[in-house]
């Protein structure tokens, strides 16, 4: 049974239907030969292009070469056919190790064209090379001894291309291969679990070589020749053209793609001289109408939009799964810190983003990391993981510094790491991103030969996994199909596999709605109990309630380390969290806070908006309304869907429902360029200057007629006068943001959105940009995001606060900024008595 | 098929093979005409020769009303893309078109293949345009007849005549087989004549800027160059000899030059001396190419290039000896090739009995002082061999060529 | 021998100047459009094939529409098949562009045929100047100085144009473009034009020198990826320098290794990215890691 679902059996039929054909139409059989070896150099270039991600655009190079070697070894001592394939096999794999560890150390598009590069260094010695290669002439005479006649060769190359084809699915159902489609799908998640990705991808590469070598070889039997036409750059791309019209992301792609590709080319070049003008229209057309090539369009024919580069399915679920147990931590000493990170620097330009931090983390705790945005934690995890060096300082881990080891190697130590921005899978079913992981432990990871499916013992621990986050029900789905929460869920159980004695994560309940938070939080605790837990979270209030022991971190600096009540109540954190306005920060200096006439007159509405990113609802219902002239507040905690509800009015995130009116206009699902030209400009978080662009430049670039003038612009930020023509990226943090809020002046607007516009200022320069945000007020609406409630609440009229995506708070400034109780509520590092509610 | 619009009856039969060919090839034939394949490339570097070959090829046809043996006959034209395409046409041509003979072989790497897979095949293969000495030399055989003299032939031809301008040569040939070969002989030429080189350089295929080869010449200051650059090579090669203000400084000889290289030079910068096999404004043409010059003039509006001669004069020696055979089998026609000449006046054309290489004198060509027609470039100054009798010779003996057929 | 190294060194500059032309235009479309546009070569031959034709029909004044004719294809191009192509898959847009550089040659090979075409120099630009070791012709130079005046033109476009600004800013955050009130996409659609424009006055350049036929796109679509990914994907003056660089290096070979002239690009380039992984000038982008 299983043997009928073989797709080599197909290959075989297909293969086999069309000699049968031939034979009776009495063509050549030599086209149905040539095709055999075509599937093979198909296949095996897609080896590296549908299962691993690399497109070698020159994959000829081993194909061309092959085709030499095969004919020099005939001429020489090989005396069969057998000796011969397996001499040019060899040597491919040679050319093929050597070329890769020249090229794979690059990617993309630099790998593709050096690729195509050897194939034109290949193609010039081969074509002048007269002595060994021919030359122009090429090599005849090779001859076949044991196949003689066509009919027998052909068969030959059936069962040949057969065998290939049988090890090419063999691998791609091993440890190995699997890991392939892992590594093409995320090769950082790959490489964070401990894997050498440079490894990988030689050994893929090396297999590609020896596979398309094969084909190259059997080529030279069929032409009994070898030529240097399979070099040259018009041919390079054959054999990729052929795979992405077959469909990449199928194993029988390459089949179909090269009848296809051989038939039309015979038949065609028949009918007229300029084939390719027919057949580039038939190729445009098809790539454009269907990126999954011929088989993905039959796939689709019947509603079917799966890949099929492996079997279907999953291993059968066992009928007892056994419940997790967090490994490998028996080895850990309660009384004594994992984890010890002692003055670590890093510096980005002139953005510190670490700075003497010191953390010790013990096992069995769970220890939280907070701090607001831009504090440097997520730089923090990419130090330790390796990701990114530190300029100085020292991380023992399990007794050893391992500041200076490559990110795999600390990984194998015992350091696992969730990521905030989800790195999972995505193509892969949910048991495989599990199973990738867990086989990272296995002695069997690299295996070419045995079925990944059938390694019983990492089956059942990731059968453990998925039912210790509660998704064993879900195995078999793809990755993409399953909701934001439960990809949070599985990326967990990726970061467990690793039997890690410290797991790091970072957000792990970013983008989850309260009843998966609920899970999630439980879990992590749970953790705690069996490993070194470092959590960065924003849920502040969770954190609280959960955490052993917190550690907070302020532009790059730790300003608390302690208890969770004792770091809750520490001044330092309270301004950073609050906002500098208690600890006595700088005050607008124009008094802004007189109430002043206000239009009644909507500028902006949003109804019900409901808005996310990929499978995650961020917004789940805002209404909204700012009125002519009026300055309008956005508080609420890092994460809570203040820059998405930004991004939603500005046009660069989808709606899913709701309404946004702009002065009577519906512009829910107008572009950006459209949405900015009705009068609504931005200040985006980060600023997102041009850095390539002068100052002056980039106020030109928005500058419109009815905007500011550039001697209004100078007369509110002077600074700017003096700098125009200083390149973006040379300005500081000040004089960058005094920029971005001069930029979206410089568009007549009647709104202007600010996205956090004081972070990661210092206070003088605060003091600045809070003036100059007076000095606008009443001349156009503003909506300013912010997480520091005590800094921006007198400078504007109105408040929102949002807590998970809702409205939780409208009123006045005023109002909000009296009731201190109601800010620490909805804003605060204020323990909430979660357990008592 | 319609006389004089061969080009559309292929396409028609073409078109049906294109949609019906794949179910059922085996198109109910009425009335069985002779077929004879046709095996040149359709695109590449090498299509606009291939062109020419072609219509030479059809013309011959027509000249005999479409008719060998009193039967209809037609031409089957299939591409040569690669050498594996070549073969895999050439097969096809064999068992599905069931062809007799097959002209055709535009490339040397291409012939090459054809010629191993005609022997395979059994079937008769008239080159006409490929001058790899191989072709005829080791690697022959009974089916194959080629009409272009070896390089090593032309060059052999030259050399006598570019050792009239000195004896101090400067070598820019392609650096790869036909390149090669010219180079060999030629230096070796050179040296039996007591001659020095100035200088050698070998240019890779497609070159695009020759001006680094020209300075370098133009400092040597040689008597002579020596060219042995391919089609498009040569013809940039010219254009900046003639930008760098060489042409005339510095004679230029080269074998083997085709009329669309010349005529894509230009007559501004068009110079050297040449050889090659044929021209049309040859005056000393025999009355029969005389006249086929003519029919090409009127039917296709322009010269007919040599290569058109070619292609006319391969399919012409190919239908007569089926005639003279009178069969279609293939060891008839080999037969009938082996015994066929073409004799009018001086020109006398035969295969080599033992090569299957077409003996024939090659004429020395030099571009005129001044060009007036669009077409006419070139002077005829020479016909060699001088004397008929050396033409065995300067093609080589048995043991110089290597032909052993089997 | 040192004046035949300033002589070479001369003509590779020629050389690499065009070079860089061809190059240019590829880059900018890399840099903007995401795109690897394998079809820019045949934008060279339209150039050199489109200048045949006007100068025969109109003479040489004439000659100068050329690469605006070659422009407009550009767009018509862009609009109908490279604006598909933005939010896929590079290899996706490698797939096409290839099919259609092949699809535009045979319909050059339609229209004008096969055979190589005669092209010389305008009689005003025969002749040669000699200035000490070193020669060179008047269309040469005329070839450097166009080259040259396109380039400064070029540079002068990008740097104090508003178009020239938005290409700029397009490339680093083409939102952040669109949220200042920019219809984006139909200024990408001009810089399609532009570049393959560029690639026209390249062709029209190169018609008198090469030979004037449908398959001379390979001579310059090779070198071009070659002077890109040396110069750094996207980097105007890293296509400068390496385009230069290239024409330079294949001079000297020639000089003291002819045979190998053909292959020293691809070695040299191969040696650049080992040493530098983004080329000389090439700046850490995303879209092509």
């Amino acid at each position: 049974m299983t043997l009928l679902r073989h797709p080599v059996l197909w290959i075989v039929l297909v293969l086999a239907a069309l000699t049968a054909l031939w034979h009776t139409i009495g063509a050549p059989i030599s086209l149905i030969t040539q095709i055999a070896i075509y599937v093979l150099y198909g296949a095996g270039v897609n080896l590296l292009v549908g299962y691993t991600g690399l497109v070698p655009f020159g994959a000829s190079v081993f194909f061309g070469c092959a085709t030499y070697a095969a004919a020099i070894a005939m001429r020489g001592a090989a005396g069969n056919e057998i000796t011969a394939l397996a001499i040019a096999v060899v040597f491919s794999l040679l050319l093929a190790a050597a070329i890769a560890l020249i090229i794979l150390r690059r990617r993309g598009l630099y790998f593709s064209l050096l690729t195509l590069a050897f194939s034109q260094i290949a193609f010039e010695i081969a074509f002048k090379w007269t002595d060994m290669t021919g030359g122009e002439n090429g090599l005849q005479g090779v001859p076949r001894p044991w196949f003689v006649t066509d009919w027998s060769f052909h068969i030959f190359t059936i069962v040949v291309v057969a065998l290939g084809m049988a090890l090419l699915w063999r691998i791609a159902h091993a440890p190995f291969g699997r890991l392939l489609q892992a590594l093409r799908d995320n090769e950082q998640r790959v490489q964070s679990l401990g894997y050498n990705t440079f490894r990988i991808k030689f050994e893929a590469f090396v297999i590609m070589g020896g596979v398309v070598g094969l084909a190259g070889a059997l080529l030279t039997f069929m032409l009994h020749g070898a030529y240097a036409d399979n070099l040259s750059w018009q041919h390079a791309g054959d054999s990729l053209l052929m795979t992405v019209m077959g469909g990449v992301h199928h194993f029988l792609g390459p089949l179909w793609g090269a009848i296809a590709f051989i038939l039309l080319e015979d038949r065609l070049s028949a009918i007229t001289e300029s084939w390719w003008l027919i057949f580039a229209p038939i190729v445009m057309v098809f790539a454009l109408a269907s990126p999954e090539g011929m088989q993905g369009l039959v796939f689709r024919l019947f509603g079917r939009d799966d890949w099929t580069l492996t079997r279907r399915g999953i291993p059968p679920r066992p009928a007892r799964i056994e419940p997790y147990r967090g490994g490998g931590s028996t080895d850990l000493d309660a009384t004594r810190p994992v984890l010890e990170v002692r003055g670590l620097h890093k510096r980005f330009g002139s953005l510190v983003v670490a700075q003497d931090v010191q953390l010790d983390v013990h096992p069995f705790r769970l220890h939280s990391l907070i701090g607001p945005n831009g504090a440097g934690k997520t730089t923090f995890f990419n130090m330790l993981t390796g990701l990114l060096r530190a300029d100085s300082g020292t991380i023992r881990f399990a007794g050893q510094d391992i500041a200076h080891l490559p990110v795999h190697r600390r990984i194998r130590l015992g350091l696992s790491r969730s990521f905030q921005i989800l790195s999972v899978f995505r193509t892969l079913t949910a048991f495989e991103n599990v199973r990738v992981a867990v086989q990272a432990q296995s002695p069997l990871q690299n295996s070419l030969w045995r079925d990944a499916y059938r390694l019983e013992e990492l089956n059942a621990r990731t059968w453990s996994l998925l039912a210790a986050v509660g998704l064993e029900d879900r195995a078999a789905e793809p990755c993409a199909n399953l909701s934001h929460g439960e990809q949070r869920l599985l990326e967990i159980a990726i970061s467990l596999a690793t039997d890690a004695r410290l797991l790091l994560l970072d957000e792990p309940l970013a983008g989850l709605a309260e009843a998966d938070r609920e899970v999630v939080g439980a879990l992590i605790r749970q953790l705690a109990s069996t490993h070194a837990v470092l959590l960065i979270e924003h849920d502040i209030d969770r954190v609280l309630a959960l955490s052993d022991r917190i550690t907070v971190l302020h532009q790059g600096r730790v300003i608390a380390d302690g208890k969770p009540a004792e770091v809750a109540n520490n001044p330092d954190v309270v301004t950073a969290y609050m906002g500098t306005a208690r600890a006595g920060g700088p005050q607008p200096s124009v008094h802004a806070a007189a109430p002043r006439a206000v239009s009644t007159q909507p500028v902006l509405q949003l109804e019900q908006v409901r808005a996310g990113y990929a499978g995650s609802q961020v917004l789940t219902g805002i209404d909204l309304v700012v009125h002519e002239g009026e300055a309008v507040t956005l508080l609420g905690r890092n994460g809570v869907g203040k820059t998405t509800m930004l991004r939603a009015i500005t046009g660069t995130v989808h709606k899913s429902a709701g309404r946004i009116v702009m002065d009577g206009a519906d512009i829910t699902q107008a572009r950006p360029y459209e949405i900015n030209r009705r009068g609504i400009s931005i200040v985006p978080e980060g600023r997102r200057l041009f850095p390539n662009l002068t100052v002056m430049e980039n106020l030109q670039i928005a500058a419109r007629p009815g905007g500011a003038s550039y001697d209004e612009i100078f007369g509110l930020f002077p600074k700017l006068r003096v700098l125009q023509r200083a390149r973006a990226e040379s300005l500081s943090g000040g004089e960058r943001q005094m920029l971005a809020i001069a930029r979206a002046l410089m568009v007549p607007s009647k709104l202007i959105l600010l996205d956090e516009p004081f972070e990661g200022l210092a206070p003088a320069i605060v003091q600045e940009v809070m003036d100059a945000l007076v000095r606008l007020r009443g001349r156009v609406a503003m909506i300013i995001v912010e997480h520091h409630a005590e800094t921006v609440l007198p400078i504007v009229d109105r408040a929102y606060v949002l807590v998970n995506g809702q409205v939780a708070y409208e009123g006045s400034a005023k109002a909000l900024e009296a009731d201190h109780a109601l800010q620490a509520r909805l804003l605060g590092v204020v323990q909430q008595e979660l357990t008592a509610a | 098929m319609t006389i004089g619009m061969p080009r559309l009856a292929v396409t028609r039969r073409g078109a049906l093979l294109g949609a019906g060919a794949l179910a059922m090839p085996h198109i109910a034939r009425a009335a069985e005409p002779i077929r004879i394949g046709l095996l040149l490339a359709k695109t590449g570097q090498i299509a606009p020769q291939t062109e020419y070959l072609a219509q030479g090829t059809y013309l011959a046809l027509e000249e005999r009303g479409n008719k060998i043996m009193g039967q209809p006959a037609e031409l089957v034209w299939l591409d040569e893309p690669t050498p594996q395409g070549a073969t895999q046409n050439m097969q096809k041509l064999v068992q599905e078109n069931k062809v007799c003979a097959i002209l055709g072989g535009s490339l040397s790497s291409n012939a090459l293949a054809e010629e191993a897979t005609a022997a395979q095949l059994k079937v008769p293969f008239v080159c006409n345009n490929a001058a790899a000495t191989e072709i005829t030399g080791k690697n022959c055989n009974r089916y194959t007849f080629r009409l272009n003299t070896p390089v090593l032939v032309q060059s052999r031809m030259l050399a006598p005549y570019a050792l009239g301008y000195g004896k101090k040569w400067y070598f820019i040939t392609a650096s790869f087989a036909f390149g090669q070969d010219i180079l060999r002989s030629s230096r070796e030429l050179l040296k039996q004549a007591g001659g020095t080189e100035a200088g050698i350089d070998e240019v890779p295929l497609n070159t695009a800027d020759f001006s680094s080869f020209i300075l370098k010449i133009r400092q040597a200051k040689p008597d002579v160059v020596l060219g042995g650059l391919s089609a498009g090579d040569l013809s940039t090669f010219l254009k900046q000899w003639n930008e760098l203000g060489m042409k005339g400084k510095i004679p230029f000889c080269e074998i083997a030059i085709g009329d669309t290289d010349i005529w894509a030079v230009g007559p501004e910068a068009a110079n050297g001396v040449f050889t090659k096999l044929w021209w049309y404004n040859n005056p000393n043409n025999p009355p029969e190419e005389k006249a086929f010059a003519a029919a090409y003039m009127k039917k296709h509006n322009r010269p007919a290039a040599d290569k058109a001669w070619m292609g006319w004069v391969t399919a012409k020696s190919l239908f007569e000896s089926i005639e003279l055979a009178k069969s279609t089998e293939s060891m008839a026609i080999v037969e009938g090739l082996e015994n066929w000449k073409f004799n009018a006046g001086s020109a006398a054309y035969s295969y080599r009995k033992w090569d299957h290489q077409m003996l024939l004198r090659n004429l020395v060509v030099s571009v005129k002082e001044k060009i007036t027609d669009k077409w006419d470039y070139f002077d005829v100054k020479a016909s060699l061999p001088e004397k008929a009798e050396d033409l065995e010779k300067v093609y080589g003996t048995p043991e110089e060529i290597g032909c052993k057929m089997a | 021998m040192l004046d035949i190294i300033l002589s070479q060194v001369a003509s590779g500059l020629v050389l690499g100047g065009l070079y860089v032309l061809i190059a240019i235009g590829l880059s900018i479309i890399f840099g903007l459009l995401g795109i690897v546009n394998f079809a820019h070569g045949v934008f060279f031959t339209l150039g050199a094939y489109l200048a045949l034709t006007l100068y025969q029909t109109f003479g040489w004044p004439a000659v100068i529409l050329s690469p605006v004719i070659v422009g407009l294809i550009g767009v018509v191009v862009e609009r109908v098949l490279i604006r598909r192509l933005y939010d896929k898959e590079p290899l996706l847009s490698l797939i096409i562009t290839f099919a259609l550089a092949l699809m535009i040659e045979a319909s050059v090979r339609l229209i004008w045929g096969g055979i190589g075409q005669p092209f010389s120099p305008p009689p005003f630009l025969s002749g040669f100047l000699i200035w000490g070791p070193i020669l060179i012709t008047k269309y040469r130079l005329a070839v450097l100085c166009t080259t040259a005046a396109v380039l400064i033109g070029l540079w002068a476009f990008l740097t104090y144009t508003k178009f020239g600004r938005i290409l700029r800013a397009g490339s680093r955050d083409p939102e952040m473009v669109g949220l200042l009130g920019i219809n984006l996409p139909r200024v990408l659609m001009w810089v399609f034009g532009l570049g393959c424009g560029i690639s026209g006055i390249a062709g029209l350049l190169a018609a008198p020198l090469w030979t004037v036929t449908p398959a001379m796109a390979t001579n310059a679509i090779m070198p071009a990826f070659v002077v890109v990914a040396i110069g750094g994907l996207g980097s105007f003056a890293g296509a400068v320098i390496a385009g230069l660089l290239v024409g330079v290096v294949i001079a000297l070979t020639i000089q003291f290794k002819p045979e190998a002239s053909g292959a020293v690009m691809y070695v040299f380039m191969a040696l650049m990215l080992l040493l530098r992984p983004r080329g000389l000038l090439g700046e850490r982008w995303e879209r092509f890691e």
